[in-house]
C-alpha cells in the first residue's frame, strides 16, 4: 500500500517535483548531466542518457531506469542518489504510482536550484547571523586606562582603538563643538549670544547643560523628526504622472515631530505607525500615526483594465512591505517578492505572508472633529445642498421657457446661408443673451448670481488627516508567481518572518483565524526582543541614531542588517545600546544624550586630519595598511556637510529670516517657473507663490510634492520620496555652485543678512565683519579675515559705486554675505 | 561628506594627487554616497567616486560615443507611421474582442494616411513624414516592440528605466554612470524636454539609487538652457569673479586645517567649474552662428516645426561637444485619443523636418558614424477606434527605430500581427532595446550592476537581449 489513497492522483507540482529537484538535479540538471542524463525535462527524461535505456516508461510501473536505480540495495554500485540516503519507500511508491498514472509532467523546465531545497526553509543555522541575535550577547568593559571621563561609549571605542595603538583624538575647541551639538541636535546654527555664553560658562557641566537645553528645545522634534520622514518616504502628494494632493497628510509629519519632542518611547512609536486603528483606536495621535504605511506614491488611474489595477495594487503593497522592512528591520524585503531572499532567509512565502497584513488596509481621511461638530456640519451641509437646489431649479425653470420661446427663430436665421454637407448650427448662450430683451438679461444674471451666492456658501468641512483602516473583509492573499500581480499561486495566511521568530510562531501573535488583528499582531511581534523581531529593531535604531551623530553608523549600511550588509565596526557598542534602550523603556532621548556626552563625540579632527593615522611609508612598506583611514575606529571626527534642510535653516537664521512657527499644513516656497511646467498633475503646484515670511519657515515644513521638489533641497541631496531613504548621498556637483552662486533666493537672503548687519554692527565695516562672522561660523574672523573682508567691502563698493549703484555700500556688504554662504566652513560642521 | 569608509580603497592617500590630475567635471565629485551602501564595487570604482563623468571605456568595442533619443511622448501609433497594415485597412468597422486602457473600444479603424515606399531598401513610410522618408536607409525599424503598462507614466518609467515603478536609475543616467561623458564642462546627460513638462516629471531621467552626477539635467529652451545658470540682476560677471577670489582664500584656510578631505577641495573647484561653465552653457545654446541653411534644415524657418527642431539642433551641439546621452523630447504628445489623423498630422509636422535635419546634418559632418539616433514612444496605439476617431494605448506591438553608429540601414526587424494589435514576431522588449542601445555605446547590459537594497540592479533587471540582427 502506497501513501496514497488508492483513488488518489498524484500532483506533479506538489510530490513529484520536489523529489525530483532535491534528489536527483545536481547531477541530473541543467548544470551537470552525469552519464548524459537531465531530468529537469520530461522529454529528456524519457529519452534516458548514454545508455539508451529510458529514464522514465510513462504507464509502466516496472520498468525504467529511474525505478531501477532508486529501488536498488543500497549497497549497489548503481545505486540512486549514489551517495547518502535513499529515497524513503513512500517516495519511490509516489513515483511508481506517478509514472503508472502517464508521468504527467507540465510543459516546463523545473526549477535549477543545484540541489537546494526547492523553497527556502529557515533554518537555526540562519539565526545565528549577528543582527538576528537575542540582545545582551557583551558587557561593558571594564574602564581603560587611556579613557577621558566615564562615559560607556568611550570604553567600547577606546578599547578598539587601543588594540591598533590608537587613541581619540583631543577635545574639539568649545566653538567647534557648540556648533557641532547645535546643527546636529536641532539643525540650527547657535547665535553669537549662545555661543559667547557658552564659551564663557567655564563650570565643568557646561556643555551638559546644553545638551539638555537642546533635547529639550521643539527645535530638537523638527530636526530629527526630518530623519524618520525620510525613511517614511513623506511627502505631500501622491505622485506619478497626476500626482496629487495629500493634503491632510502633514498631520502625520506634526505627528512625527512631536513623538521626538516628547520622547515617546520608540517601541509605542513604531506599534503606533503599524496598528494605531487597531490597538488604539480612539487615539487620533495613534490613528494619525498609522499613515506611515501608506505614505508611498500610488497611480492614480481611470483605466479599467483589470492586469494594470493588480500590477498598481501590488507595486503600492510592495513598497509597503519594503519600507516597513528597510526603515524598522535594516532588511531587503522587496527582494523576496519574486523569489526566495538570493542572500538573507527571506523566502517568498514570508514576504506573501507578510504582505498579507496590509492586502486589508486602505488609504482614508480620518475625522478629526468631535460628534456634535460632525453633526453640526452635516445638518449645515444638508441645508446648503438644499439652497443650492432650490437656487438651481430656480434658473432652470425661468431659462427653459425664455430660452424656448426664441430658440427656432434664432436657428432658423443661423441656419440660413449653410452649405450642403456643413454641419448644423448649434446655439450657445451668447446666441440666446443676444436674443433676449434686456429685462430678461438682468433676470438671467441675477439667478446666475444666486446660484454662485449658494455655492459659495458651503460650510467649511470638519478637518480630517490622511491615515490608513481595515477594510471589512480582507481579501484572499495569494504567494504571487515570480511576482506577478496576475499570477496567483497558492493561498497564504498571514505571518511574519520566520528567521525573526525565537520560540513562538506567528500564529502566537495572530490567534485564532477570524478573530486577528493582522497589524497589531504585527507591531507586537516588531517590538518583542524575546522571541519577535524587537532584537532587530533596536540595533537598526540605535545604529541611526550613531548614524546622524556621528556622520556614518557602527553598521555602515543602515537599511541592510542582511548577510549583505556591513558588519559593525562595534558589536559589543551596538549590542549594548541596543540593550541600554530597551532597558530604558525604549526612550530615545537617553540614548542621544548618552552619545553626544561621550568624549568620542567631542573630539576634534585627528591632528593632520587622516593623515596622522597612516604610518608613514618607511614604517610599513608600500602594502602598508592605515590603521584608521576610513575612520572606522572613531579616532578623529571628520567633517560632516550640512543636509540640504539644515543649510537652507542655516541660511534662515543667519538672515533673521526663519520664521519659527510649528506644525500645520506644508509651506508652498516659490518654484522657478521653468521648472514648474509639469502637466496634467492634479492640483497644480501655484505658480504665483512668493517669497514672503510665511515661507521662511524651517524647511521640514515645506511642501513636498513629488514631481516638484524644491530645486535648492533637491541640489543638496535631499531625501527623494520615491522610496525609503536611509542615508543622503552628499555628493558635490557644479549644479550646487551655481545655486549658491546664482540662486535668487539666496541672494535674496543674503541682502537680509547684509541688512541685519547694519542694524546690528552699525556701519563701521569691521565690526560688520566681526558680526557676520560671529552670525554664519559662530566665531571671531582671524587677522588677515578681517583684513580680506575689508579689502574685499571696499573694492567692491568702490567698483560699484563707480557703475553709477546708488547704494554701492550696501550691495558690497550683500555681496560679501552672499560669499560666506558659499563657504565650506558655512556648508559643513566640523 | 561622510567618509569613504572601506579598507578596500587603498587610494585615499592618492586622492588628492587624483584631483590635481582631475582637471574639472560637471559632477566633477560625487565624492561619498557613491559607496553608501555598495560594499561590493569593482576595481576602478574609486575613480568613478572621484571623477564620475571622467570618460572611461565599456567592456565592449564602442560603436556610438553619443546617444540622441528622440522621445515621442504619448505613444505614436506604427501603423499609422512605418507599419502599414492592408488588413487593418480591408477590415475597417469590424468589432474585434478587445479590452483597452480607457474602455469602450469601437471598432478596427483603418490608417487615414497614405504609405509610399522609399529609398533602396524600399521602407515603407506614412504621407505624414515626406522628409524622414528620405533617409530610411540609414534606419532600423524595429517593429515588433511590447511593453508592460498601459498608463502613460508607468509606461514611460519602463522606457527611461526599465521599471514601471518611479524611483529607477534612468537609462541616461545609467551611461553616463558606465562610461563618463567626453565632454567636462557639461552635464553628460542632457534632456531636452516637453515644454509642456513629461508624465512623470523628473523621475524620466532621475538618477535613483545611482550617485546625483548622474542624473539627467533638463535643459530649457532659449538663452538660459540650465537653472541657476545667469548671475541675479545686480552681480556682474566682474562682481562674481571677486566673490569668487574671496571665497577660494577663506576656503583655502580652513581647508588647510583639514588636510585629507578632498571633497573640500572638490567643492572649491566646483565654484571654479560652475563660473566657466555659465558661459560655456552659453555659448551651446548660442545659435546665432549657426548659418541659414542649417537652420533651414533643421525646420527653424517655420513656426510649426521650429521649436522641436531647435532642440534637434542642440542635440547635435551638444553631441558635438563630447555630451554622452541626449534625450529630445516632442513638445505636446502623440496621445491620439481623440482624433488619430489630426494628432498625427500635428505631430509629425513638429518633428519631421528637425529629425530628418538631423539625420542629414550628423551625416554630412561624419558625426552619425558615431551617434546612435533612437525614435519611439513609451508605446503604440490600438487598431481599435476610440470615440470614433480616435485610438487608445497599446503596450502590445509598436515600433520603434535606431539609426547611426553601429546601425545596419534600411532594414526592419520583426513584426505585429496582421492589423497591428500585437507584437508576434521577433517580439522585442523594453530590456532588449535597453541591452542594444548599451551594446552599442560599449556595454555588456549584464555587466553594468550598481547594488542597492541588497540587490545588484541592471538596467535590464533580470532579462534582455541584444537585438543583433539590425547591427551593422
Amino acid at each position: 500500500m502506497t501513501a496514497l489513497g488508492d483513488h488518489a492522483t498524484v500532483d506533479f507540482n506538489k510530490s513529484i517535483e520536489p523529489l525530483l529537484v532535491e534528489n536527483c538535479l545536481k547531477c541530473h540538471g541543467p548544470e551537470k548531466q552525469k552519464g548524459g542524463l537531465r531530468l529537469d525535462l520530461r522529454a529528456a527524461a524519457l529519452k534516458g542518457g548514454d545508455s539508451g535505456d529510458p529514464a522514465i516508461l510513462p504507464k509502466d510501473g516496472r520498468h525504467g531506469k529511474l525505478l531501477q536505480l532508486i529501488s536498488a540495495r543500497p549497497e549497489s554500485d548503481s545505486r540512486m542518489p549514489p551517495k547518502g540516503e535513499m529515497l524513503k519507500p513512500d517516495q519511490v511508491a509516489l513515483l511508481r504510482r506517478w509514472i503508472e498514472e502517464g508521468a504527467v509532467w507540465p510543459e516546463r523546465t523545473l526549477a535549477p536550484t543545484n540541489g537546494r531545497p526547492r523553497e527556502m526553509v529557515v533554518s537555526e543555522d540562519d539565526r545565528k547571523h549577528w543582527a538576528f541575535q537575542p540582545l545582551g550577547q557583551f558587557q561593558l568593559p571594564p574602564p581603560h586606562k587611556r579613557t577621558r571621563g566615564t562615559n560607556p561609549i568611550d570604553r567600547f571605542v577606546t578599547a578598539k582603538l587601543a588594540e591598533k595603538r590608537l587613541k581619540l583624538s583631543p577635545e574639539a575647541s568649545k566653538g567647534i563643538l557648540l556648533r557641532r551639538l547645535y546643527l546636529d541636535l536641532v539643525g540650527l546654527p547657535p547665535s553669537p549670544e549662545e555661543v559667547r555664553s557658552f564659551v564663557e560658562d567655564t563650570s565643568p557641566t557646561a556643555y551638559e547643560k546644553r545638551v539638555d537645553r537642546l533635547l529639550a528645545s521643539p527645535a530638537f522634534g523638527e530636526r530629527w523628526g526630518r530623519h524618520w520622514l525620510d525613511l517614511a518616504r513623506y511627502a505631500d502628494s501622491k505622485g506619478y504622472e497626476r500626482d496629487g494632493d495629500r493634503p491632510t497628510a502633514w498631520h502625520y509629519r506634526d505627528f512625527v515631530i512631536q513623538a521626538f519632542n516628547d520622547d515617546l518611547p520608540f517601541d509605542r512609536f513604531i506599534t503606533w505607525q503599524l496598528a494605531g486603528d487597531e490597538l488604539a483606536p480612539t487615539n487620533l495621535t495613534a490613528r494619525i500615526a498609522t499613515a506611515f504605511i501608506g505614505l508611498g506614491s500610488v497611480v492614480e488611474t481611470d483605466t479599467k483594465l483589470a492586469d494594470e489595477l493588480a500590477r498598481y495594487r501590488y507595486a503600492d503593497l510592495d513598497d509597503m512591505i519594503s519600507t516597513v522592512g528597510q526603515a524598522m528591520l535594516g532588511l531587503t524585503l522587496g527582494c523576496a517578492r519574486c523569489h526566495d531572499h538570493k542572500y538573507d532567509p527571506i523566502p517568498t512565502r514570508d514576504y506573501y505572508r507578510m504582505l498579507s497584513v496590509f492586502t486589508p488596509l486602505e488609504r482614508r481621511e480620518l475625522p478629526l472633529a468631535t460628534g456634535p461638530e460632525l453633526e453640526a456640519y452635516r445638518s449645515a451641509s444638508e441645508a446648503h445642498q438644499r439652497r443650492l437646489k432650490a437656487a438651481k431649479q430656480a434658473l432652470e425653470d425661468w431659462l427653459r421657457p425664455a430660452k424656448e420661446a426664441v430658440g427656432p427663430k434664432l436657428l432658423t436665421a443661423k441656419s440660413a446661408g449653410l452649405k450642403p454637407g456643413e454641419k448644423e448650427p448649434k446655439l450657445g448662450d451668447s446666441d440666446f443673451r443676444e436674443a433676449f430683451t434686456g429685462e430678461q438679461r438682468q433676470e438671467w444674471d441675477r439667478l446666475k448670481s444666486a446660484v454662485k451666492e449658494a455655492e459659495a456658501g458651503a460650510p467649511t468641512p470638519p478637518p480630517t488627516a490622511f491615515t490608513m483602516g481595515v477594510v471589512d473583509t480582507p481579501p484572499q492573499d495569494f504567494l504571487m508567481k515570480r511576482g506577478e500581480a496576475t499570477q496567483p499561486g497558492e493561498e497564504v495566511t498571514p505571518g511574519f518572518l520566520t528567521v525573526l521568530l525565537r520560540g513562538k510562531s506567528a500564529e502566537d501573535y495572530l490567534g485564532p483565524v477570524g478573530a486577528q488583528r493582522r497589524q497589531a499582531a504585527l507591531a507586537t511581534w516588531m517590538t518583542d526582543t524575546e522571541h519577535g523581531a524587537g532584537a532587530l529593531l533596536a540595533r537598526v535604531i540605535v545604529n541611526r541614531l550613531w548614524q546622524h551623530h556621528f556622520g556614518e553608523g557602527l553598521v555602515r549600511t543602515p537599511s541592510d542588517f542582511g548577510t549583505q550588509g556591513e558588519l559593525p565596526s562595534h558589536p559589543e557598542l551596538l549590542d549594548w545600546l541596543a540593550g541600554e534602550l530597551v532597558r530604558g523603556g525604549w526612550k530615545l532621548k537617553p540614548l542621544h544624550k548618552l552619545m553626544v556626552m561621550s568624549a568620542t563625540y567631542q573630539q576634534g579632527e585627528a591632528s593632520g586630519g587622516l593623515a596622522h593615522r597612516r604610518p608613514s611609508a618607511a614604517a610599513t612598506g608600500t602594502g602598508g595598511v592605515e590603521p584608521d583611514a576610513d575612520n572606522h575606529l572613531l579616532s578623529g571626527r571628520r567633517p560632516q556637510r550640512l543636509e540640504a534642510e539644515i543649510l537652507r535653516d542655516s541660511i534662515l537664521v543667519v538672515s533673521g529670516c526663519l520664521n519659527t512657527n510649528m506644525f500645520g499644513p506644508g509651506v508652498k516656497a516659490p518654484v522657478p517657473a521653468e521648472l514648474n511646467s509639469a502637466y496634467n498633475t492634479f492640483d497644480p503646484y501655484p505658480k504665483d507663490a512668493k517669497d514672503s515670511p510665511e515661507t521662511w519657515r524651517r524647511s521640514v515644513y515645506l511642501f513636498t510634492k513629488r514631481s516638484l521638489r524644491q530645486p535648492l533641497l533637491e541640489v543638496f541631496d535631499g531625501a527623494d520620496p520615491s522610496a525609503t531613504c536611509a542615508r543622503r548621498l552628499p555628493t558635490t556637483v557644479a549644479p550646487q555652485a551655481l545655486a549658491l552662486l546664482n540662486d535668487t533666493w539666496v541672494r535674496a537672503r543674503a541682502k537680509d543678512f547684509a541688512q541685519r548687519l547694519v542694524r546690528e554692527a552699525g556701519e563701521d565695516r569691521t565690526a560688520q565683519v566681526h558680526r557676520a562672522y560671529a552670525l554664519a561660523l559662530g566665531r571671531p574672523p582671524r587677522a588677515d579675515e578681517v583684513k580680506a573682508g575689508l579689502r574685499f567691502l571696499s573694492a567692491q563698493a568702490a567698483s560699484r559705486t563707480d557703475r553709477g549703484e546708488p547704494d554701492g555700500g550696501q550691495l558690497a556688504l550683500t555681496d560679501f554675505c552672499h560669499a560666506l554662504f558659499g563657504l565650506n566652513e558655512f556648508l559643513y560642521a566640523d | 561628506m561622510n567618509s569613504q569608509h572601506c579598507g578596500r580603497y587603498e587610494a585615499t592617500a592618492n586622492r588628492r594627487e587624483f584631483l590635481k590630475r582631475a582637471g574639472g567635471g560637471f559632477g566633477l565629485l560625487a565624492l561619498s554616497g557613491l559607496v553608501g551602501e555598495n560594499r561590493l564595487l569593482a576595481a576602478g570604482e574609486d575613480d568613478r567616486l572621484l571623477r564620475p563623468l571622467a570618460p572611461r571605456a565599456g567592456q565592449l568595442p564602442a560603436k556610438a560615443k553619443s546617444i540622441i533619443w528622440l522621445f515621442m511622448e504619448g505613444g505614436p501609433s506604427g501603423f499609422d507611421l512605418f507599419d502599414p497594415k492592408p488588413e487593418l485597412q480591408r477590415r475597417h468597422g469590424q468589432r474585434i474582442s478587445v479590452e483597452t486602457f480607457f474602455g469602450n473600444p469601437g471598432p478596427l479603424l483603418r490608417s487615414p494616411f497614405e504609405f509610399k515606399q522609399h529609398g533602396q531598401s524600399g521602407a515603407w513610410v506614412s504621407e505624414v513624414y515626406p522628409n524622414l522618408a528620405a533617409h530610411v536607409d540609414d534606419i532600423a525599424f524595429v517593429k515588433s516592440c511590447f511593453a508592460e503598462s498601459n498608463n502613460h507614466a508607468p509606461a514611460m518609467f519602463h522606457m527611461n528605466t526599465g521599471f514601471t515603478r518611479a524611483g529607477f536609475p534612468s537609462a541616461g543616467s545609467w551611461v553616463t554612470y558606465g562610461l563618463g561623458s567626453e565632454s567636462q564642462n557639461l552635464p553628460g546627460f542632457v534632456v531636452l524636454g516637453n515644454r509642456r513638462g513629461s508624465k512623470g516629471g523628473p523621475q524620466n531621467w532621475g538618477n535613483g539609487f545611482l550617485p546625483g552626477a548622474y542624473q539627467g539635467t533638463l535643459f530649457r529652451n532659449g538663452p538660459n538652457p540650465i537653472l541657476n545658470l545667469t548671475r541675479p540682476a545686480d552681480i556682474t560677471r566682474a562682481d562674481q569673479r571677486a566673490q569668487l577670489d574671496l571665497m577660494a582664500k577663506l576656503n583655502e584656510a580652513h581647508r588647510a586645517e583639514h588636510p585629507g578631505e578632498a571633497d573640500l577641495l572638490a567643492r572649491i573647484q566646483n565654484y571654479e567649474l560652475a563660473y566657466r561653465m555659465q558661459s560655456e552653457a552659453l555659448d551651446l545654446a548660442d545659435l546665432s552662428r549657426e548659418s541659414v541653411s542649417t537652420k533651414t534644415l533643421y525646420g527653424l524657418d517655420q513656426p510649426s516645426s521650429q521649436a522641436f527642431g531647435t532642440k534637434c539642433l542642440l542635440a547635435r551641439r551638444l553631441v558635438e561637444r563630447g555630451v554622452r546621452f541626449v534625450q529630445v523630447y516632442c513638445d505636446e504628445e502623440w496621445d491620439a485619443h481623440g482624433d488619430i489623423r489630426q494628432n498625427h498630422i500635428d505631430m509629425a509636422t513638429q518633428t519631421d523636418r528637425g529629425i530628418a535635419g538631423l539625420l542629414a546634418d550628423l551625416k554630412q559632418r561624419g558625426l552619425l558614424d558615431s551617434t546612435l539616433l533612437v525614435w519611439g514612444g513609451e508605446f503604440g496605439r490600438m487598431p481599435v477606434s476610440e470615440g470614433g476617431k480616435g485610438r487608445d494605448h497599446n503596450p502590445n506591438g509598436f515600433t520603434v527605430w535606431f539609426a547611426g553608429a553601429g546601425v545596419k540601414g534600411g532594414m526592419t526587424h520583426g513584426a505585429t500581427d496582421e492589423i497591428g494589435f500585437k507584437a508576434v514576431q521577433d517580439r522585442v522588449s523594453i530590456h532588449d532595446l535597453h541591452a542594444t542601445m548599451l551594446h552599442l555605446m560599449g556595454i555588456e547590459h549584464k555587466r553594468l550592476t550598481y547594488l542597492h537594497s541588497g540587490r545588484r540592479f541592471r538596467l535590464t533587471d533580470v532579462s534582455g537581449e541584444v537585438i543583433t540582427p539590425i547591427l551593422s
